[in-house]
Parts: C-alpha cells; structure tokens; sequence
C-alpha cells in the first residue's frame, strides 16, 4: 500500500489529468504551502503543488538570476518546458522572495487561465494579522468567483475544510506512531505520503491514507537505530530521508513543509470560514519568514517536536540560496547544541549529492554512537 | 583599437559634489557621537529611519549605507564578514547586513567602536530585512520592533485600502513600542514634518534625475551615487533639503548651457542594481569609449518619488509623483500621520518586492532617457534587488535594446573578478559601435 504514495508522486502528471478527465473539473497549480488550499478546493478545483523535479535545466537562467534557490528555477523550468500545460491557473501565497519571481516568470511567459497572488502576513503573530489575512481570504474567494464563474458557498467551504482537516488529522495520527521506539514507519514512507498529498484530491488522499495507518499498526517495527529529525526548507526529494535511512538510522520527526509544517494544524472551525481559514495559516508551523519579530517562535516548536519524538540528532538541511533558512539554520543549531542535540547540515542543490550525503551522514552517526558511549 | 576623442560638449565639475560628501561625513560622526550629543540613536535598514523621527533629537544608523561604506575599507570589511560567516552564516547572503553584524561582532568600525543603538527599527519590504535586524538586536541584546508591508501582485496596480490601512496600523503600534520601549514621548508634529520633508526631498531627487534626459546627461551615475546618498540615508533635516534645492538649481543650469558630465559623450546606457561600491572606475571605464551611464532603476526609485504606469502606447513609462502633502494635505493627527507613512511605503518600494515593476522600470528609463544599451548587475549579495533582474533584461531585449549582464557583489569584494567584468564591458563597448577613444 504505502509504495503508492510514491508512485503517484513519480506520475503527478499523469495522477492530475486523469483526475481531470474523470471529474471534467479544473487544476490549479500553486506555489508554496501557503496558499490557503481550502478555498481552491471548496471551488470544485484540484490544488496541486509544484514541486521540484530534480532535473538538471537551462531554460529558467534567462527569467532567475542563478542565485535563487534551485528550488524556484526548477519550478519554473517546468513550466517554461511545458510539463503542466494541464494546469488551468496558478496560485501563489506569498512565502519568500525567491519562489515570488518564479511565480511572476510564469504568469507572465507561460500560458495560463487564470493566476492569483496572494499576500500572507509575515508578522503572524501581530494582533490584527487575522483580520488582515481574512480580508485577503474574502479578496481571493470572490477573485476565484469571478474567475471560475462559480459560487462558493458555505457548505462547500464546510466540506473542504472537513476534507483537509482529516487530511491533517491522518497524517498526524500516522506521525504519532513515530514516537515508538523503534518506530513502524520510516521517515521516507511518512515523506511519501505527505508529498503525494500535496499532489492529490484529498478525499482520495485521506482513504489511502486510512488504509495505510491500519497497515503501519499492523507492522512490526523497524530495525533501532539513532533517532532523527529534519529541519530546514524545501526538500520534496524523499530519496534524502531514505539515504539517511539506509545507513540505519529512523528518522522519526521533521520540520519541513514538505512535512510536517504542512499539515500539522488544522483549521478551528468558527463562523466565518473565512476567518477561520486564515487564523489556521497563520498559527501553522512557520517558515523562517512567519518568524521575524523578537521572540523565534519557531524554536519552541521544533524543540517540543524533537522532545516528544525524543529526538537524539537533527539534520539541518536547506537548498542552497536559500536566503530564509540560511537566516535559521546557524541559530537552530546552536539552540539545538544548547538542548543537547547534534546536528548536521545538508546543502540540497537540484538533485542532492548522494556520495558526501551518506558519508558525511555516516561520520554523523557514528559521532552520536560515540556520544552514546 | 582607439578613435580620437572629440569633445563634443563642454563640461565642468559640480559646485554640490563637496556638500554631498560633507553631509555624509557629518552624518557618521553624529552617529559615533550620538552620547556625547544626546542623541537618541536607533538602527535597522536606512529606509526605516524615517521611523523614529517623531522623537526629539533621533538619529538612525542605517544598515545598508554603512554596509556600502564599509566595503570601501578593504581590510575591515574582509575582518568582518569573515566574523559573520564564522557564525554559520552563508557568504550568499546580503552582504550588507553580513558587513554590519561582522562590524557589530568584532566592535570596529572605520572611525572607533560600534555604535551600539538603544533599539532597532524596521519595516520590512526585502524579505532579508526583518531576519536581519531580529538577529541584530539579539546579537548586540538591544529592544526590536517589526512592521511590514503587504505587497501585491501584480505590482502596477495600487494596494487596497484594506492593505494601506494595515501597514498604517502596524506604524501606530510600533510607536506605542517605541514610546515604551524608550520612555520617551513621541511628538506627531515633530513626525509630520519629517514625513513631509523626506517625500519632499524624494521628489527633489526624482526631478534631478529627470534631468538627467538631457542630451548630453548633465551628470554621470558615479556622481550620482554620492548625491542620492542624502535622500536615501542621510539625515532628514533642513539642510539636506536646502541641498536637494541646491543642487536641483545647478544641474538644471548645466542643462540649459549644455554642460555635459561627458564631454565625448556619443552612447548611453543604463545601470540597474547597485554598483560594486569598492570598484566604482568601473563607470569611468565606459566613459573611455564616450559611453555615459545615466542611472538605472535603483538609483532613481530608491532615493525618488516616481509613478509607474502604462502610457498610450501600452508600454511601461514613469513621471514624478506629486508631492504627498499635495496629494493628501498636511497630517494632523497621529492616525493621518501613520496613513501617510504607509501610502508612501507602497508607492516607493514596489521596485524591490517586485519582478513585473522592475521589468517596467527598466523599460521605461531606457525609453525616457534615450539609452543605446544596458548593463545590469548580477548581484551575489542582494536577494532584494535580486528580484526581477533577469526579468528586467528579457523586458529590454523585447525593447530591442542591447543588454550586458555581469556578476559582482555589491559589497563583498571577493566576489569580484574585475579581469572578466572588463573584458565583458570592452565587447559590450564594441557591440554598440564604440572603440575607445585617445586620452
Ligand atoms: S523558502 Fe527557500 S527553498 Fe523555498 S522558495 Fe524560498 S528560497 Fe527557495
Ligand atoms: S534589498 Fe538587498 S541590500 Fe537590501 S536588505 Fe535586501 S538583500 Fe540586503
């Protein structure tokens, strides 16, 4: 059961205009785990994720200066060669800079129906973040409207965020089982399914997902090995978790947003859905830049984490240009040393480098045998 | 191969170029003083200066200026990005910032310590800006404040009232912070003034850099990069004003007797990005070819006052924004002020927070102010100004206008391959027709 995660992700093409032609409905694309799915969803449109296709490309330098990150050009190299033509409208919910210009370079030299950008507070915990960030969920929800030619009622807000909160609610039930020791599921099983989310119709997601958890309960656990956690930004390349994995460690917790940043809260229902969906991205696990006043929110969270999957070492890992990790990574470090727990980082280009990969992660493990000892 | 150089057009050096570096000086040595005179001294990005202006006797130290100060001290500048990246920090990010917390780390700066502010201010518009200043105040453990500014897509259409008024909400709190924060009272009148003063002198600087569409250009952008410095950095004060006024004075006299800032000139081009500021002869060199470089988008937008729109033609042009007090009036209450303070934000800062605008803004100063070619930087040390280069030049070719790209740092001089950046700029010389001419 659980390989079928990864097989869709291998076919997202395939997967989203199969989906089409069976529901005769529309596919947006979107442009980072901020944008509020929910109300694409409740529009009768598929979200689906551009994610990275680690495919060495020439066609993005002439649109992104070659000091973005990977991750933003591999983007757009895909849509320049023309891999997404199925897409009727791109989305953007404003993250970083980087991936801002692959969203421009596309709307403006790709073919596309319809595009959308929409702003999300950085400061998110400021007191009127919520108010601000509902008037821009109003904004985008009429746009769509207007867009799509179609109404968004309130039961079909109520059904999509019922849709995606058991989406959150499953996954999470699925990473709880990572707290045992030795867990039942690898870091790159879990990965795979969460990648594949980010890919699917979530109604269909969630009863893969149902099937998969009775599956993960039924195993027996793995092999013990040193318990891991990744931190850091883009890394939708499962093949860096199982790398890791076979060399025997269990990665049993991440914080990535192709992870658990992704969907580890859910939205609170309240009257306005509205409100409710905006206060549900705001509170969510942040990125570093949803984490910019004076108190670093984000370290409270990914220290919890690592304690309650009783975390022995980190793997700090970040595309490279990546501005906004970079900012993090230096202080998560050294917060994590100051909690007693080692880390290492891992620098992720278009494909990740699989030869210092296992033998810097070899020298890593052995150091916390070590320490063990 | 070289061509005898005929002087075309008389020229003369500028009677302001001594006061724009005099404010400059002046400007550093009130910082370093700031104690000694009382002086209530904040820090954060240069834009956010202006911030802090309702307090009585406030100075700003801005980040970026001093960053591109520093870059001229080749050896402290060395010392002090090596302290950064000593930290774990990446050598891709901005290098400005990297100079000043290196600065800040090892406590040097060109003229004695650091000087340590009492807080740090800032409104974020380059996604670096906020994580820069939430590590600075940690790193020297003084008070932070944040406030940002929503940005839109696509960048041409102005924000929503909604928008304007969040931003303005954000500038209210941060001044129930900074009145906490410092214990001091914040005077609105005090605030106004200066809010109306430096929009003044933004539109100063947008009319001297209109001028600057005179055949030949009255000035040459390396003196252009010490006359902004005042309207992007400088105090916000009376004099500062009086030498925007001066100046607007002198260089439209230079344009009605046809004094040129280069003599030979026969070819202009255009810069965007900031310059490498520790290799400024770069500007000379072209001028060996009778090539005058007449500004660029981040000259004029950072320290200018401009609207972007879209003419009969439909395609991107820009004029001078009226002045704010004349758009709105003056502000009276404290609510008006902070409006103010956040509808200024918008107009001037889309260059930076967006692809689309930049793109717009390069073709519209090269059909304005009549370019041969174009030169854009590469920046390895601006994730902000980094937005929508590559985009910019695409909009140019699509204008039929030649382009040369290179890559440097604008503050890191390791970066810098200055054989490779003049050999791109000989050939690029030599594709616009150009053969250097005979001293
Ligand atoms: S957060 Fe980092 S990896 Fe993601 S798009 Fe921005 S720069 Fe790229
Ligand atoms: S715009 Fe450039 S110089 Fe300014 S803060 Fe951003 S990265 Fe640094």
């Amino acid at each position: 059961m659980l390989e079928k995660f990864q097989e869709i992700s291998d076919n997202r093409h395939q997967y989203a205009q199969d989906w089409k032609a069976r529901t005769g409905k529309k596919v947006f694309g979107y442009m980072c785990t901020y944008a509020p799915e929910e109300l694409i969803y409740a529009a009768g449109v598929l979200p689906v994720r551009v994610l990275g296709s680690h495919e060495p490309q020439d066609v993005s330098e002439r649109h992104i200066y070659a000091m973005y990150c990977p991750f933003c050009r591999d983007v757009l190299a895909q849509g320049l060669q023309g891999r997404y033509k199925y897409l009727d409208g791109m989305v953007m919910g404003h993250s970083c800079m980087h991936i801002k210009q692959a969203f421009d370079s596309w709307v403006t030299h790709v073919p596309i129906d319809y595009s959308y950008y929409m702003f999300i507070p950085q400061i998110v915990t400021h007191p009127k973040a919520k108010e601000y960030l509902t008037h821009e969920m109003t904004k985008f929800k009429e746009n769509l409207e207007k867009g799509l030619g179609v109404k968004i009622t309130a039961k079909a807000l109520d059904n999509a965020i019922d849709v995606y909160n058991t989406n959150r609610r499953l996954l999470r039930e699925i990473y709880e089982l990572r707290k045992q020791d030795p867990p039942p599921v690898s870091g790159s099983e879990c990965q795979d399914m969460v990648v594949a989310g980010q890919l699917m119709d979530k109604a269909e997601h969630n009863k893969m997902l149902a099937e998969a958890l009775k599956e993960i309960k039924s195993r027996a656990p793995r092999k013990p090995g040193k318990r891991l956690m990744l931190i850091g930004g883009e890394c939708d390349d499962t093949g860096v978790a199982e790398q890791v994995e076979k060399l025997g460690a269990n990665i049993v917790a991440d914080d990535l947003c192709a992870g658990s940043r992704y969907f580890w809260n859910e939205v609170v229902p309240e009257k306005d859905r509205l409100a409710a969906i905006a206060a549900r991205y705001l509170d969510r696990p942040a990125c570093p830049l949803k984490d910019v006043t004076s108190h670093r929110y984000r370290l409270d969270h990914i220290l919890k984490m690592a304690q309650d999957f009783k975390v022995e070492g980190a793997l700090l890992v970040m595309q490279k240009f990546c501005d906004p990790h970079e900012f993090d990574i230096p202080v998560i470090s050294k917060f994590l040393k100051e909690h007693n727990i080692p880390s290492y980082f891992i620098e992720l280009d278009v494909t990740f480098p699989e030869g210092p990969l296992r033998t810097r992660t070899e020298a890593f493990l052995e150091m916390l045998e070590l320490e063990t000892v | 191969m070289v061509q005898e150089a005929k002087k075309l057009y008389k020229t003369k050096p500028l009677d302001c170029w001594g006061w724009a570096k005099e404010l400059r000086s002046k400007h550093y040595e009130r910082i370093m003083h700031a104690k000694e005179l009382g002086l209530v001294l904040s820090s954060g990005s240069a834009h956010s200066r202006v911030l802090g202006a309702g307090l009585e006797n406030h100075i700003h130290f801005g980040g970026e200026p001093y960053g591109a100060t520093l870059a001229q001290f080749p050896e402290l500048a060395t010392e002090c990005v090596e302290a950064t990246e000593a930290r774990g920090y990446a050598r891709d990010l901005c290098a400005y910032m990297r100079l000043y917390w290196g600065s800040a780390t090892i406590n040097k700066t060109p003229w004695g310590p650091f000087p340590k502010p009492e807080f740090v201010i800032q409104s974020q518009i380059c996604d670096s800006h906020s994580k820069w200043h939430q590590n600075s105040s940690e790193l020297m453990g003084v008070p932070f404040y944040t406030t940002e500014i929503p940005q839109f897509y696509p960048a041409m259409r102005p924000p929503d009232k909604y928008q304007v008024d969040y931003a303005a909400a954000q500038f209210a709190d941060m001044v129930d912070w900074i009145e906490k924060t410092t214990k001091r009272k914040w005077n609105d009148q005090l605030f106004a003034d200066a809010l109306l003063r430096l929009n003044r002198i933004h539109v100063l600087w947008a009319r001297i850099c209109e001028l600057n569409q005179a055949v030949p250009a009255p000035l040459d952008i390396k003196s252009m990069f010490a006359l902004y410095w005042p309207s992007t950095s400088g105090d916000i004060n009376e004099e500062t004003e009086r030498f925007y006024v001066t100046l607007l004075d002198e260089v439209r006299d230079r344009v009605k007797s046809g004094i040129a800032a280069l003599a030979t000139e026969r070819s202009r081009v255009l810069h965007e990005n900031q310059p490498p500021w520790y290799a400024l002869w770069f500007f000379r060199e072209m001028e060996k070819y009778g090539c005058i470089c007449i500004g660029g988008g981040y000259l004029f937008f950072l320290g200018g006052s401009w609207e972007l729109y879209t003419d009969e033609q439909g395609k991107p042009a820009m004029r001078i924004e009226k002045t704010i007090e004349e758009r709105l009036g003056r502000p009276n209450t404290r609510e008006e002020c902070m409006h103010m303070l956040s509808v200024l934000h918008f107009g001037r800062y889309r260059m930076i927070t967006s692809s689309d605008a930049k793109r717009a803004a390069a073709v519209a100063i090269a059909r304005g102010w009549k370019v041969n070619g174009a030169i854009l930087m590469n920046n390895r040390g601006c994730e902000g100004l980094s937005l929508g280069i590559a985009e910019a030049r695409v909009g140019l070719i699509n204008e039929g206008i030649p382009t040369m790209a290179y890559e440097a740092n604008m503050a890191d001089r390791r970066e810098w391959d200055e054989a490779q950046v003049r050999d791109r700029l000989e050939a690029f010389m030599e594709s616009l027709g150009l053969k250097k001419l005979e001293p």
